[in-house]
């Protein structure tokens, strides 16, 4: 049998040493590998937005559009000389609503609500028999995107007494 | 590790980032949006709201919605800058017993620094219920003209809101740090600001790991927000002009007629006329009335003229303050969304005969400099790896003279990648690695690394052996390249230890002279890949006519043998057109030879098997 060789102190921080080193280095492969997992779940988590909202911009204007037909809708109704014209125009808002509605797009009901600023702005207040603070006419229509208020009902307000 | 939040606390609006990942990222409030009005609100209902909640009720509830509190915070009320601001805030604000301000919400009196808790406190709430953790402490940002007395009420603010605030950090200086500024030793930085609502110029110097501001001027009350009345009061002006109607009593026309010229002042960053369209934006008598304008670039400037004459102004005025000339100027930045109009760029770029700064959305950039810092504070994890890339392309040589990449450029290493590549010609003992650096297209123009031969090849046709090369990058940067013959398990390998370490001048001169030559090389690698096809389609066609013997007719084999030779005659010529239409002859009287045989034939297989055991 050999003899043992004796261990030195030397040796013993030298073990300490590696033993931090490889703690060190185990420690920051284990945090390369969960920052990587945790980016591709991040990742995921954007594209599915994208997907969601990608097009939220372009909505945003379509919906300046809708503006416009529930304006002449308006117009012809209150004049009364066309009503072949207002059906049509009718039909083709309501086709638009529908195209809208396929991509997630929903108007928000206001009127005879109580005033909520996650959905409604207000832009005036006027004197109604109604409770205050009840939404009495709706001057621009609202609209979510799946459940994110793209643009709040432009709404007026019954005032307080 | 508990993140540190970068919060860009503005008097219109706030923006909040973090580093992720080594890298900055804006992170959206609850409902969606990167940056958050900072405005608090006591409804009439007695509840409060923050932010964009806290704008939709303000038309009607003027009084007890807190705006623009950042004009107000640590300031003496006697201070006339406060003031001057009583006088058009619609609120209510008195002196405070320690002679300060304090802002009159609902029933209660309130300091500036507890509105802006508010607002720091739902940004806190916002980023924790997104992150999905605790943030406890933050960066805050204030103007560099902020004194003790600001930046202390502001440091306040934060703790209020349960935020330990780890640093006050002026604005401009975040913007810097956004860009990386700080690095840049003994370098005098314009910071050019006009925001919604303040036009701020600040001039730093950036020393040893300092930065220093050297003057501050601007207008407190000069910003886009005069661009757009300015837009909406032309609008309802010619509007009134053509129609004879004044829309500015119609609560849903202006509405409109705001969104529609919003929209114009954007769209006009990028063209140089819109429309501005509006159906329906008001009846008469005699029935609906439309809006129907063109807007120019050019009227739009011609709008907002001395506005931006008087951002140059002052910004002269305060390099002047600083004691700089204009062209000591090293650096100049634009911050706030308002800097997207081209006016406004030219005009900086006039002044100080350079390009600013601009690639980060300007809205977003003070906010990010926070993220910065907080990363700097937050000290990431101790890199126990510093990862490095590789700065050229490292390929192999393919028939032709083509480099095969087979590490791309910027690639993190370590990394390894390998392919399977085969013989050009039948019976080939041998292959020869050549490893190459370089972004050019053909293998001659980069630069050798090193050249090996695999031999021991056992005799098979062209195309059929399999030689795995693989290319391995360890964290030091050496370069293993081997190559193996799958059918005798022979292999060669070559270590090169220098791929990574080329001088910065070296990688630069290499990369220019890759973008010069792109398009001749294109050329010159296309047409040898026609060469290489055409000479690839020569041989199986010659070897299935020798196969298809006496299996054909001898019309088909005198046409197929016709196509050959047409395309022998073409493919060393320069004219790419030329032989790729030969391949195309070529390819479809081949296929009549597989359909005649297909019919006549099934034999053919047996031969192939014995020729794969071959391998």
């Amino acid at each position: 049998m050999n003899e043992e060789t004796p261990i030195s102190n030397n040796d013993i921080s030298e073990v300490d040493k590696l033993k931090k080193e490889r703690q060190e280095y185990l420690e920051g492969w284990q945090r390369a590998r969960a920052e990587l997992i945790n980016y591709k779940k991040g990742e995921a988590e954007r594209a599915e937005t994208i997907m969601r909202f990608g097009n939220e911009r372009l909505l945003r204007d379509v919906v300046t559009v809708m503006d416009s037909f529930d304006l002449s809708i308006a117009s012809l109704e209150a004049s009364g000389k066309d009503p072949v014209m207002l059906r049509g125009v009718l039909m083709t808002r309501t086709q638009l609503e529908h195209v809208l509605k396929e991509h997630g797009l929903e108007s928000i009901k206001s009127i005879g609500k109580e005033f909520n600023p996650v959905e409604h702005e207000v832009l005036m207040e006027i004197e109604s028999d109604k409770s205050p603070g009840t939404v009495i006419e709706e001057v621009e229509r609202g609209w979510k995107l799946y459940d994110k208020v793209i643009r709040p009902a432009r709404v007026k307000v019954a005032k307080g007494k | 590790m508990a993140k540190i939040l970068g919060i860009d606390l503005g008097t219109t609006n706030s923006a909040m980032a973090i580093i992720e990942g080594g890298a900055p990222r804006i992170i959206e409030n609850v409902e969606g949006n990167r940056t958050t009005p900072s405005i608090v609100a006591l409804s009439k209902a007695n509840e409060r709201f923050v932010g964009t909640l806290g704008k939709r009720q303000s038309i009607t509830n003027p009084k007890n919605t807190i705006f623009s509190v950042k004009r107000l915070i640590g300031r003496k009320f006697s201070d006339s800058v406060v003031q001057q601001d009583k006088k058009w805030l619609p609120y209510d604000i008195r002196q405070s017993e320690s002679g300060g301000v304090d802002i009159k919400m609902g029933d209660r009196w309130y300091t500036p620094e507890e509105i802006s808790a508010m607002v720091l406190a739902k940004l806190k709430a916002d980023a924790e219920a997104k992150l999905g953790e605790k943030i406890e402490e933050a960066v805050i940002t204030v103007p560099a003209y902020f004194d003790d007395s600001q930046r202390q009420a502001t440091k306040n603010a934060g703790e209020i809101a349960g935020l330990k605030v780890r640093r006050i950090l002026n604005e401009p200086t975040a913007a810097a740090l956004a860009y990386g500024l700080d690095k840049s030793k003994n370098e005098k930085i314009v910071v050019y600001d006009f925001g919604g609502g303040t036009f701020d110029v600040s001039v730093l110097e950036v020393g040893d790991n300092t930065v220093e501001v050297k003057a501050t001027g601007g207008d407190t009350h000069l910003g886009g927000d005069d661009f757009d009345k300015k837009i909406n009061e032309y609008l309802a002006t010619e509007y009134k002009k053509a129609e004879g109607m004044d829309v500015s009593r119609d609560p849903l026309a202006l509405q409109r007629l705001k969104e529609a010229a919003e929209r114009a002042k954007h769209e006009l960053s990028t063209a140089f006329e819109t429309e501005i369209n509006i159906p329906y934006i008001s009846s008469d008598a005699s029935g609906p009335k439309h809006f129907l304008m063109k807007l120019s670039r050019s009227k739009l400037e011609e709008l907002v003229r001395s506005e931006v004459d008087r951002s140059v102004m002052l910004t002269e005025k305060t390099i002047k303050e600083a004691g700089f000339k204009m062209n000591e100027i090293d650096e100049v930045i634009l911050v706030g969304g308002q800097t997207r109009m081209p006016a406004i760029q030219d005009a900086v770029k006039k002044l100080f005969q350079k390009d600013p700064h601009r690639g980060i959305n300007p809205d977003e950039v003070v906010a990010i400099g926070a993220a910065v810092q907080a990363g700097i504070l937050q000290g990431d994890v101790k890199d126990v790896l510093l990862l490095d890339v590789t700065p050229l392309t490292l390929s192999i040589e393919t028939l032709g003279g083509i480099a095969t990449p087979m590490i791309p450029k910027n690639t993190t290493v370590p990394t390894a990648k390998s392919q399977v590549f085969s013989t050009a010609s039948d019976n080939q003992p041998s292959v020869e690695i050549h490893v190459l650096q370089g972004e050019r297209q053909m293998a001659s123009d980069n630069k050798t690394l090193a050249r090996f031969i695999l031999d021991g090849i056992p005799p098979a046709p062209r195309g059929v052996p399999q030689v795995e090369v693989s290319f391995d990058i360890d964290a030091n940067g050496i370069l293993s390249v081997s190559a193996k013959d799958k059918a005798s398990g022979k292999s060669q390998s070559v270590k090169i230890e220098a791929s990574t370490s080329l001088s910065k001048e070296e990688i630069e001169r290499l990369k220019n002279e890759a973008m010069q030559h792109a398009d001749e090389d294109n050329k010159k690698r296309e047409l040898i890949e026609a060469r290489n096809q055409a000479e690839n389609l020569v041989y199986v066609a010659e070897k299935s006519l020798k196969e298809a013997e006496g299996k054909i007719s001898a019309e088909l084999h005198q046409s197929v043998t016709g196509k050959v030779n047409d395309l022998k005659q073409v493919k060393d010529k320069d004219d790419v057109a030329l032989i790729k239409n030969a391949i195309e002859g070529l390819s479809e009287e081949l296929q009549k030879i597989g359909a005649s045989l297909y019919n006549k034939d099934k034999g053919a297989e047996g031969e192939k098997t014995e020729e794969k055991k071959e391998n």
